[in-house]
């Protein structure tokens, strides 16, 4: 099969390429999109937990969203809530087990967790007890793995953690870590109101190893504010003298109509798609030199970790969280704004906070917005997820899986395919569509080719360049 | 009563077994010191008070159904699991007003065996009538959390230890985090007696007994610290710390 994922498969697109291609679609961490999702009119919802039910023995993956921060990042696009407020976080907690009490009402305790992840807002803005007690709570609701296979992950603010805090969360059973550092230099880091220090990351970095987590992400970002290739390869080094086990290279979207703490960026000029792909292209070399090696759309690995060995046996898996190692096939959102997807649902849980709790005040699950997955977005999501992960899909399979015809299914998609293939982005054969080396830089684009939702509210999405 | 209760050598009166939680003096470290007075009654009605234990007696073992949490009074107990190979490994010692059982949160089985040190005078908490008081007393829970978090931070930092450190480092490292505890129960830092034998003290740290010793000797000689049998005193906690190699 063709893999266009190593450093010296991807040539870089030229400007014309560029221009033409630049237009706003989603990130496909799902398919359909959150975006497709409509406010629910009664309690259909019911069924989703009731088809999670209905497969005891396979794998589950659970969210949980913990919404607060101490201070504001300017870049970020999440849920989140800033706040100094004391007790606030209890609160929330009393509330956060009685949907998971609800939940698993709904789903039962068959099914074994095999992935978990903590994200934010920040994690660990939850004291040890805090943390200690969720963890409890989710053990009482559902059935953890205590496998060392599990996939357990939290997403970590490194000015909030010290050694001991690392300790406590090795002992409630993560192993792995997400360390969110962005940017290095000491202006980015102040335009943005994220400050730390490569010293301070790498402290916590060897201590994470010591107490044995088995994989180590740093979250970096390109395109914000004042970098430039030479701040980016300094913030770069620095990184690769830390070496993670791997480093996700997130695209910055500067999107301030939607969200409104990007607004304090807006003072700042902001990289064009030119400018920023030479960041990108910056990153791939000095990254790629290191020994990393490039998976998906913006991640990059060790050899040794378990996320490269997974692509290059055709098993890597994109869900919210990203991308991951083993299938779970449903995922469970707990918290404000938390998302839940499974083969024929996507649903989410109240974006205000206010809203969640007078939901569950009323012992009502706090889900908001629903959408039936039908058979043509199965067909869809088939195409689409093996793009975003694997840079290739199988025909063959698909046909085989739904009983028709490729081609006359997606004749129109194959004709607006053309102007990619004219352009050496991709190959299309009976076999399989295969993206080219000069085609990865546009795997959302080409995505984009095949979603059936797309046109209806594309100016929500950023601009994939 | 109190004519049954045990010499102790720990400040804390063995005579006050009986005592409510209110009047007990370790109330400030214990459960109660997340509550009002008002509230610290409600613990009271629960906590099955002054049962005492004799030397090398048995609290709970490994794979005894969940039911209670208990509170050390006066006295000293060993946490040990049994390893593949039928060798005792000892997890952890708990000394008065520290909360014991948390293990068998979890999976409603203890998976530790409790023994004691010397008589020992334990308060038990029964963990469902305790659950249902932290529903309505939220900050006894949060308290009760907190604990837990602290004795999951130390296991680990225990194993992370025990795969990093030099047998020096080691030993001044626990007997660092004893002298802490002692302070944290307002005892003398600086003046304590080691409950456990050297033969547990090695178990415990990943050292023969041997080494134990030759490490203890080679500590008083560095003038960091001062031992005679069980009783130990530290003269110079900075030199110690380095010793631990702690920051």
């Amino acid at each position: 099969m063709l893999r266009t994922t190593h450093q010296d498969k991807i040539l870089f697109p030229d400007n014309d390429l560029l221009e033409r291609y630049n237009i706003s679609c989603p990130r496909y961490t799902s398919y359909p999109t959150a975006a497709e999702l409509s406010d629910i009119d009664d309690q259909s919802y019911l069924n989703n937990f009731k088809s999670v039910r209905e497969k005891p023995f396979e794998p589950l993956s659970l969210y949980v969203h913990i919404p607060f921060c101490h201070d504001i990042c300017y870049y970020c696009g999440c849920n989140k809530l800033v706040t100094k407020k004391k007790g606030i976080a209890a609160k929330y907690l009393q509330y956060l087990t009685k949907e998971m009490q609800l939940v698993g009402s709904e789903i039962g305790r068959r099914r074994v967790v095999s992935q978990l992840h903590f994200g934010g807002g920040t994690p660990t803005f939850l004291q040890g007890g805090e943390l200690t007690l969720l963890m409890h709570e989710l053990s009482q609701n559902f059935k953890l793995s205590d496998k060392k296979s599990r996939e357990f992950s939290i997403e970590i603010d490194p000015r909030t953690v010290t050694g001991s805090s690392l300790a406590l969360l090795k002992g409630l059973g993560f192993n792995r870590l997400s360390f969110g550092v962005q940017d290095f230099d000491p202006k980015v880091q102040a335009a943005v109101n994220r400050v730390n220090s490569a010293e301070s990351i790498q402290t916590l970095v060897d201590q994470s190893r010591d107490l044995g987590f088995q994989s180590i992400n740093l979250d970096l970002l390109y395109g914000l504010p004042l970098q430039s290739e030479i701040t980016l390869a300094d913030t770069l080094e620095k990184v690769i003298r830390i070496k993670p086990d791997r480093i996700a290279l997130y695209n910055y979207a500067h999107m301030p109509a939607l969200f409104k703490s990007q607004k304090a960026l807006n003072k700042y000029p902001m990289p064009s798609a030119q400018e920023k792909t030479r960041l990108f292209k910056l990153a791939i070399q000095m990254l790629c030199d290191a020994g990393y090696k490039m998976i998906g759309m913006d991640h990059f690995v060790l050899e040794g970790d378990e996320l490269y060995t997974a692509q290059h046996n055709n098993k890597l898996q994109r869900n919210f969280q990203g991308y991951s190692v083993k299938k779970a096939g449903d995922l469970i959102g707990l918290g404000v704004s938390a998302i839940s997807q499974g083969d024929r649902f996507i649903h989410q849980n109240s974006k205000k906070i206010e809203d969640y709790y007078q939901h569950l005040d009323r012992q009502q699950l706090p889900i908001e917005k629903d959408m039936f997955v039908d058979d043509d977005d199965l067909k869809r999501r088939y195409i689409i997820m093996p793009l975003m992960t694997q840079s290739t899909v199988d025909i063959k399979g698909w046909e085989a899986a739904f009983n028709e015809s490729f081609s006359q299914y997606f004749h129109q998609e194959i004709q607006n395919l053309s102007p990619y293939i004219q352009d050496e982005l991709i190959s299309l054969d009976d076999n399989a569509i295969s993206i080219l080396p000069k085609g990865h830089y546009f795997i959302r684009q080409i995505s984009n080719e095949f979603d059936g939702h797309r046109n209806k509210s594309s100016s929500n999405f950023s601009k994939a360049l | 009563m109190s004519k049954n209760c045990p010499p102790s050598q720990d400040s804390t009166c063995p005579n006050q077994v009986g005592a409510n939680c209110s009047d007990c003096r370790l109330g400030g470290i214990c459960l109660p010191v997340a509550l009002e007075e008002s509230d610290i009654i409600k613990l009271d009605e629960i906590v099955k008070r002054g049962r005492i234990l004799q030397k090398n007696e048995y609290l709970y073992r490994s794979l005894d159904t969940f039911t209670s949490v208990f509170a050390i009074r006066s006295g000293y107990v060993k946490t040990y699991q049994i390893t593949e190979s039928g060798e005792e490994q000892i997890t952890g010692f708990y000394f008065p007003g520290e909360i014991i059982g948390l293990d068998g949160i979890g999976k409603n089985r203890y998976v530790n065996n409790a023994k004691t040190l010397e008589s020992t005078a334990i308060c038990e908490i029964p963990f469902n009538r305790f659950q249902e008081l932290t529903m309505e007393l939220p900050q006894l829970q949060t308290h009760f959390f907190q604990l837990m978090s602290q004795e999951i931070t130390t296991d680990q930092e225990l194993i992370t230890m025990l795969s990093k450190k030099t047998a020096e480092q080691r030993i001044a490292t626990f007997l660092l985090t004893i002298s802490a505890r002692n302070a944290q129960r307002q005892l003398l830092a600086n003046l304590f007696n080691l409950p456990m034998s050297r033969t547990d003290m090695g178990n415990f740290l990943g050292l023969t007994v041997e080494t134990v010793s030759r490490i203890m000797s080679k500590l008083a000689k560095s003038g960091s610290i001062k031992f005679q049998g069980k009783d130990i005193e530290i003269l110079n906690i900075t030199q110690l710390k380095e010793q631990a190699n702690i920051d």
